[in-house]
């Protein structure tokens, strides 16, 4: 193991066994509020990493011409005059406002767009693509759901069905939905001590 | 934070070290997830048809809740480069956070380096395409139309963005497996997979691509975990009807 | 028992006065005089000397000494039928050579170096082995019986797990042995024409063997000359080139690097391992006065026993010069007599060749009926005829004691003969592919003696010996009509191969109907954990070998078309209801009112007038119509009743931005100021750790607005300027002096973040969360829990307070219609397609089973 490794997986341990025992230890708590402002300053400065990877990896592509390399360049063009205009004019100003109101919102409403008829799509191919009682059960589940929250023209809501929903989004959803994020939990659990141990080391080195 | 919660934590990493001391001797019996199944299977033709993989990560943060699933992927990501960085055309790795596609880039990295073909590693292979969810999304459905792919491996967190990135998968013909620690985004993959991940099967993934006893060892712990919180969860309803009806 | 000699080779009892043995007629009297010491066996290493062949005529056997006085008497007659070349026997007179089809059997060996089975289980298809339309008949007579065949019952014999594709596809070609026939007999009339060293009184088997080991001794080097498998090898014959070679293990590899004759030549001689005794013994005499057909023998023996040269070069033995080879001509061969075959006993039927066979055991059956010491004459206990091949004898020839000694070591594991390798396209290329080395050859030969040759019409079959009549086949397997065929056709071939031969091609088109001689077995002597390993291996093979489906995902196929018919069914009607305005689908008027919405407006009437209230912008810019809308009525009631000082923070890179858009749009008619009305704090990095350190200390962790430093005039001025310097948000330092915590958020862990993070600082503070309906119901049990204080869900939620707040400010009802069709539409889309979907899985599926 290198030098370097070892140096990261020794800071990794004890950056974590402090910050742990900080919720634990109060005198200790000094090293969490300073740890914390560090990771904020460190998850800011990382925004800045992934800007400037995502222009490196465009700007690659436009420079190697490769297939959809036009897109590429009006995303790095596009990226640029974004960010110096929000860099100089701040957000409140008519230009950052435009260019909010007419692009990006536009642009993340329409993938939005795309993405109901995305999941219309793959709701109504679903049987097609695995047929069994627990795909079957899916797709009722979520036609029932989608009638509990609309009212009908002159009649209003669908009492029965709007019960229903209700009961399946409070009851039989959420417990559900619980226990997959208790599992989810104790997953995050045993990987984060897999980290704090140094088997996981996502930082590199072997 | 309370002593309970320090309990519980050092419960589960003596649990981890011992049962991975027990591991290290005795073999690991797994029971079959047929979406870890045809991932190990797609890494072999993915290196033999001289295609791509594409691992997305997804958009979660290493700061935030979700940095469990983040960190999984990435053990993952780790198998993947290690056995597909002989291959043609290299897998690709795209997230949505900062602090994770810097991650990404280590991991491929120490993937070449254990495969003993460092000088195959390109870093613009570990890439942030976006910093939104969509934004992300966006970014991701560009790798899969214009590079090959033949197959999409989204582990990490996805909420129903993911649906884009289904869709395009659909679109290509290209295969997807899919595993989230978001429920919005399991249920797309459910709807849009032949065989999603649901739940904590996201972290079994690396345990699978036999990447250490540790790995195994962590998904007994979450078994005993799992089952004594069962138990709590039963004996405090037990105790709650008791005391509803007057027994307590 | 005195006058009673015991002979050495056979050990039967003798006379003592008989100066050969009567049963086998091994001299039992030594040599006296100058012959003294001459039929003493040739050493290895001893040097051979030039001797007159005549002298060693007393050490010839009796029978051989009968031929050749025989052969003495006809001699001028020889001469005199050779000129007149009359040749269209079927039995035609060849010259003899003892040992004539050996070197087919050895040459034979070349070809197959891969066993069928094995070429079958390796997935290959073997050689297609050449069409063999050799006659039987000439097999029987030059072989021996026919039991000793093995094509028959081949594979039937052969284990199934040997039993590959591709054997029967060769099988057919081994079993036609029709051009054997024809085959010989072309050989014959060929060597005839070119070697005449027989006179017309040589047996018709002498002749034959001696021109077709002729021929095939020319031909030797030819790669195309073998078509039997190499398992059909005779053992005996294998194992002459092993213990030859004895340096590898592999039979064929033997006869292909068996030292050439040039290696004797050039004075590399041979190791004693390799050079069988009885050739040394015949080395080292080197008989002088030798005709060329006499070295054809043993040409054949070297070639056949010791030297297989590669194909494709010449082999230097046949380089060397023919007087040399004729000096090595054993004497006793030179003047070998022959006799006169009758015709008429030719054609009889004699004695059984099977019984013959039991006598002699594996003894090769020409060699039976060559051997003087045949039981046609005298009859022997069987015991007693074994033990006479087994011992060796002083007397009789070393190549024969070689044989004897061979067979007797093999005579229990195989079969003594095999079908004939000689093919017809063997034949036909013996004339037209002749290399130049072996034009060489037969000029000469040709050269040496040009004799007539003998004409099997002349000879009557009478005149057969017995022992030769023993071992012509009993039952040719050919029916009667094909044999009277062939017999009537008298045809004399002018042309090619068969120019001279008369009678040796069928007389009516098409193939000649074959019998199926008896086949001996070649099944492997193996044990069952032998055949248990085989078969093994050869399913590691046929797995390794076997194509294995690269089963990849079962992809649907995706369908473009329902995409566009979604997209356009949906958008299409929304943007009508949108356009037109409608108000067809009725309001939410659920009374009571949700208990959480009812506690969102609580919190909202609740505020002090002026109160600093934060509001945490927590979603997607994506789903800012969905945020918007649902946030809107809230705070139009808020602002409405207390306009409080809004602070806005957001973990999000759009958040400060999203949250301008909705002071300036949603809440456009409060006219909020930036700094002044409320505080947008922008982007809050960190996720939980930043909204915890906030939670904490706000103003330490937000000490900046993100909003144009008024008092800069330069753009770049990047400065920014503080936030917290105003009242009331001046004082305040905790969360807890908040007056209410709003959050917006798209997400539930947002929501949960927030609420976690702040619970320890926030006080009492009372938090509401105005969520999309995705996150909602995950973000219910914090409000059955009573960490928040209200919940807005979505535009249901948004809808409801709207209803509560005298439907200001109308964002609900705007979007409400379009929201009810296109969850409508959903609906029936999902419905519809899902059923048709099921439909056609059903049939997909029914028809993959019917396919199974």
């Amino acid at each position: 193991m290198r030098a370097a490794t070892a140096f990261a997986v020794f800071i990794t341990i004890a950056t974590g066994l402090l910050m742990l025992g900080s919720y634990f230890f109060s005198p200790l708590i000094f090293i969490r509020t300073l740890f914390l402002n560090w990771a904020i300053i460190l998850a800011g400065s990382a925004t800045l990493v992934g800007f400037i990877n995502l222009i490196l990896v465009h700007t690659d592509k436009v420079r190697r011409n490769e297939k959809g390399s036009v897109y590429s360049a009006l995303l790095v063009i596009s990226l640029a005059v974004t960010f110096l205009a929000g860099f100089v004019l701040r957000p409140d100003h008519i230009i950052m406002k435009a260019i909010l109101a007419g692009i990006i919102i536009p642009a993340e409403a329409a993938l939005m767009g795309i993405l109901s008829v995305s999941l219309l799509y793959a709701a109504i191919r679903l049987l097609r693509r695995r047929m069994d009682l627990t795909s079957i059960i899916f797709l009722i589940t979520a036609a029932l759901l989608f009638l509990g929250s609309v009212t009908i023209p002159f009649f209003g809501e669908i009492p029965v069905i709007n019960t229903f929903a209700h009961w399946v989004t409070q009851v039989g959803a959420l417990g559900g939905a619980r226990g997959i994020l208790i599992g989810v939990g104790l997953g995050t659990l045993t990987t984060s001590l897999r980290v704090l141990f140094g088997v996981d080391r996502p930082y590199g080195g072997n | 934070m309370t002593l309970l919660d320090l309990a519980i934590i050092i419960f589960s990493a003596f649990l981890l070290l011992v049962i991975t001391l027990w591991k290290r001797k005795s073999p690991a019996k797994l029971r079959e997830i047929p979406a870890l199944t045809q991932l190990y299977r797609t890494l072999g033709l993915s290196v033999e048809e001289g295609t791509r993989l594409h691992i997305s990560l997804g958009h979660s943060g290493l700061l935030n809740a979700s940095a469990g699933s983040a960190l999984a992927g990435l053990a993952l990501l780790r198998q993947i480069a290690e056995r597909t960085s002989a291959s043609d055309r290299p897998s690709v790795a795209s997230a949505g956070d900062p602090l994770l596609g810097l991650l990404a880039q280590d991991t491929l990295q120490a993937g070449y380096q254990a495969a003993g073909v460092e000088e195959l590693y390109l870093p613009s292979t570990g890439r942030v395409t976006g910093l939104s969810p969509f934004g992300f999304a966006a970014g991701a459905m560009h790798i899969s139309q214009n590079e090959n792919v033949s197959t999409n491996i989204m582990i990490g967190h996805f909420g129903p963005e993911a649906a884009l990135l289904t869709e395009v998968s659909d679109r290509e013909n290209v295969p997807v497996i899919g595993a989230s620690d978001d429920l919005a985004g399991q249920a797309v993959l459910f709807a849009y997979t032949q065989d999603a991940l649901i739940g904590e099967e996201l972290f079994a993934a690396a345990a699978y691509f036999d990447a250490g006893p540790m790995h195994v060892a962590s998904l007994v712990v979450q078994d005993i975990l799992r089952w004594l919180v069962i138990l709590v969860l039963l004996g405090g309803a037990m105790i709650r009807t008791a005391q509803f009806l007057g027994l307590l | 028992m005195a006058d009673i000699i015991k002979c050495p080779t056979c050990g039967s009892k003798n006379a003592a006065d008989l100066e050969f043995c009567q049963f086998c007629q091994t001299r039992l009297q030594p040599l006296t005089g100058p012959l003294k010491g001459l039929d003493r066996a040739i050493m290895p290493g001893q040097n051979p000397t030039v001797k007159d062949t005549g002298q060693l005529e007393p050490i010839l056997p009796e029978w051989l000494r009968e031929a050749r006085s025989s052969a003495k008497k006809n001699s001028e007659d020889d001469v005199l039928q050779a000129a007149q070349k009359s040749i269209g026997s079927p039995t035609v007179s060849s010259g003899g050579d003892l040992l004539a089809g050996l070197r087919s059997h050895a040459q034979d060996n070349e070809e197959e170096d891969t066993p069928d089975w094995l070429t079958s289980i390796t997935g290959e298809t073997p050689k297609s082995k050449k069409a063999q339309t050799e006659s039987p008949e000439v097999r029987w007579v030059e072989l021996g019986a026919k039991n000793d065949f093995a094509q028959e019952d081949r594979s039937a014999e052969k284990p199934s797990w040997m039993t590959g594709p591709a054997s029967s596809t060769s099988q057919p070609n081994n079993k036609d042995e029709l051009t054997d026939w024809f085959q010989d007999a072309a050989k014959g009339s060929n060597a005839q024409e070119t070697n005449q060293p027989f006179n017309a009184d040589t047996p018709n088997w002498l002749h034959s063997m001696a021109v077709e080991n002729d021929a095939l001794s020319d031909i030797k080097p030819l790669q195309d000359n073998s078509s039997v498998a190499a398992s059909d090898t005779p053992d005996w014959l294998r194992s002459m080139t092993v213990e030859d070679a004895k340096q590898n293990d592999d039979p064929f590899i033997n006869n292909m690097a068996l030292p050439t004759y040039g290696d004797f030549d050039a004075g590399k001689a041979p190791s004693a391992e390799q050079v069988p005794d009885w050739l040394k013994g015949h080395e080292s005499e080197t008989p002088v006065a030798a005709s060329s057909v006499d070295l054809d023998w043993m040409n054949d023996l070297q070639t056949g026993e010791g030297e297989q040269p590669m194909q494709g070069e010449t082999a230097p033995w046949l380089k060397a010069d023919v007087p040399a080879d004729e000096a090595q001509t054993p004497a006793w061969l030179t003047d070998m007599p022959t006799s006169t075959l009758p015709e008429s006993e030719e054609n009889k039927t004699l004695a059984d060749p099977e019984q013959t066979d039991d006598t002699f055991g594996d003894v090769p059956n020409w060699l039976k009926a060559a051997a003087p010491q045949s039981s046609i004459f005298e009859e022997l206990p069987a015991e007693q005829k074994v033990e006479a091949l087994k011992m060796p004898s002083s007397d009789s020839p070393d190549w024969l004691n070689t044989f004897n000694s061979n067979e007797a070591s093999e005579s229990q594991k195989s079969p003594a003969f095999i079908n004939d390798a000689q093919t017809s396209v063997n034949s036909d290329a013996l004339f037209t592919d002749m290399p130049d080395w072996l034009s060489t050859m037969d000029n000469s030969s040709s050269s040496t003696t040009p004799k007539a040759v003998n004409n099997a019409e002349n000879l009557a079959p009478s005149d057969l010996p017995t022992w030769v009549q023993a071992m012509r086949p009993m039952d040719s397997g050919i029916s009667q009509p094909s044999q009277s065929s062939y017999s009537t056709d008298r045809t004399l071939e002018s042309r090619g191969a068969l120019a001279g031969l008369q009678g040796v091609l069928p007389a009516r088109p098409g193939f000649a109907p074959t019998g199926k001689p008896k086949a001996y077995s070649i099944k492997l002597q193996a044990s069952e954990e032998q055949q248990a390993q085989a078969d093994l291996l050869e399913r590691i093979l046929a797995a390794e070998t076997a194509p294995v489906p690269m089963t990849s995902f079962s992809l649907l196929s995706s369908s473009r078309g329902l995409r566009w018919l979604i997209a356009i069914v949906l958008f299409s009607n929304l943007s009508i209801v949108l356009l037109l305005r409608t108000q067809i689908f009725p309001m939410p008027n659920s009374f009571p009112i949700p208990p959480a919405v009812e506690g969102s407006l609580r919190v909202a009437q609740s505020i002090p007038n002026g109160a600093p209230v934060l509001v945490a912008f927590e979603f997607e810019s994506a789903r800012v119509g969905e945020m918007e809308a649902a946030a809107a009525p809230l705070f139009d009631q808020m602002l409405l009743l207390r306009r409080p000082r809004l602070v806005f923070i957001s973990t999000r890179e759009t958040g400060a931005i999203l949250t301008e858009r909705f002071i300036s749009e949603a809440l456009a008619g409060y006219n909020y100021q930036s700094g002044v009305d409320y505080l947008n704090l922008g982007f809050l990095p960190g996720g939980p750790m930043g909204i915890y350190a906030f939670a904490q200390a706000p103003q330490a962790i937000a000490e900046f607005a993100f909003a144009r430093n008024s008092d800069a005039n330069n753009l770049f001025d990047i400065s920014l300027p503080p936030a917290w310097i105003l009242e009331p948000w001046k004082s305040t330092t905790s969360l807890s002096q908040f007056a209410a915590f709003i959050i917006v958020t798209d997400n539930a862990d947002s929501a949960r973040v927030w609420i976690e993070q702040t619970t320890s600082t926030r006080g009492t503070t009372p938090v509401v969360v105005i969520s999309s309906a995705q996150a909602a119901p995950m973000i219910q049990p914090y409000y059955a829990s009573q960490q928040i204080r209200g919940l807005v869900s979505g535009l249901s939620g948004a809808a409801l307070l709207e209803q509560n707040n005298a439907g200001r400010p109308g964002t609900a009802r705007a979007y409400w219609d379009a929201y009810n069709m296109g969850i409508v539409f959903a609906v029936l889309l999902i419905l519809v397609g899902g059923l048709w979907n099921l439909v056609l899985g059903l049939r997909d599926r029914a028809a993959l089973r019917d396919a199974n």
